[in-house]
């Protein structure tokens, strides 16, 4: 049961990044990575940068999307290891 | 007797290293995306593209064949009748759409005869960028090149090209988050700063003449108008006044967009 909510969040997250405005994607990869040790949240948050990004220069402009996902999947971890996984 | 909790952990592990693993692999997408100019964002943009332009063809498709209507027209009572109606509400709408695609099409070559450049479709959705960028189905190949101006139909500019790839480009809207551009407005010149969703704010002294429904224009992007003055906050205790700036076009119903080609 897990496994399809799971995957119907990311699928959710993923349709979200070229059709619906940018914080129900937010809102999935925190969702994903509040309950689950979640790479899909990467996964969007990355593609939210490669799809919408507007250059692709070196420093400007930051992937802040990936990095935010990044920062929320791995800052979220000790909370989950303390309340939700054991 | 341990057996859950030794699989738990083991479980946690491969959890841990697997978004390890993702994260590494995403920060090396993102570097090759970087040191080749963007390969990687070029193939996620030509799918979202071409997928856009598909579910558009479908939609039409489906709007055209009255599958959905039949349906309801099945429900009722007098099915013949119901079904026929249905069909000319069928035919109208279609028209109106093609109506309206046509009298974009008609303003976009009016345009061509005063611009240079060409006409290509929106290939993705307005809302879905956080960055104020929307895609276009057309990229080097078919002409477009980097900084290229973006114009509505009415001549309005909407943005620059800021990437462009083989079959398809990326505008970056003029009033998108972060942007600031240098304006005229009623005259004055002023910065004004985007704040995403087709909307700006730019601040002017006390005493210039500034009304809602004054025009902003960007002598950057050829003179072309950028914007309307929707509200002005007139508080003396401030040193300035606060104008509100809306872009006179509706994105969600653009289709097509003209693209100037720079003057050689």
């Amino acid at each position: 049961m897990h496994r399809y909510i799971r995957g119907a969040i990311a699928v959710l997250g993923v349709i979200s990044v070229f059709v619906f405005p940018v914080w129900v994607g937010i809102v999935c990869i925190i969702v994903l990575a509040l309950r689950y040790r979640a790479w899909e949240a990467i996964l969007i948050g990355a593609l939210i940068d490669l799809t919408w990004l507007p250059s692709a220069g070196i420093i400007h402009p930051l992937p802040l999307f990936t990095i935010l996902s990044i920062i929320i999947v791995w800052g979220l971890e000790p909370l989950r290891a303390q309340f939700l996984l054991k | 007797m341990n057996t859950g909790f030794s699989y738990r952990e083991r479980n946690a592990g491969t959890g841990r290293r697997r978004l390890l693993l993702v994260t590494i692999f995403v920060i090396v997408l993102f570097l090759v995306d970087m040191v080749t100019g963007g390969s990687i964002r070029a193939i996620v943009r030509d799918a979202n593209a071409r997928i856009s332009l598909a579910a558009r063809a479908i939609g039409m498709t489906i709007a055209s064949n009255g599958y959905f209507t039949s349906h309801a027209a099945l429900a009722s009572q007098n099915v013949a009748l119901q079904a026929r109606v249905a069909t000319l509400e069928e035919q109208i709408v279609l028209s109106a759409s093609l109506q309206q695609q046509v009298t974009t099409l008609s303003e976009m070559a009016h345009l061509a005869t005063t611009e240079q450049g060409i006409t290509v479709p929106v290939a993705s959705s307005f809302i879905a960028s956080p960055y104020g960028t929307f895609l276009v189905g057309a990229g080097i190949d078919e002409g477009v090149s980097l900084d290229s101006l973006v114009l509505s139909g009415n001549g309005t500019a909407i943005g620059t090209i800021s990437y462009v790839s083989a079959h398809t480009a990326t505008v970056t809207e003029v009033f998108a988050p972060g942007v600031v551009i240098n304006a005229l407005l009623d005259g004055a010149p002023v910065s004004v700063h985007g704040a995403g969703g087709g909307n700006a704010t730019t601040q002017v002294p006390h005493g210039v003449s500034i009304a809602p429904g004054d025009v902003v224009t960007a002598p950057s992007l050829g003179g072309h108008t950028i914007g309307i003055v929707g509200h002005v906050d007139t508080d003396p205790s401030s040193a300035a006044m606060q104008v509100y700036i809306g872009s006179p076009v509706n994105s969600a119903s653009l289709q097509y967009v003209f693209v100037v080609s720079p003057r050689t």
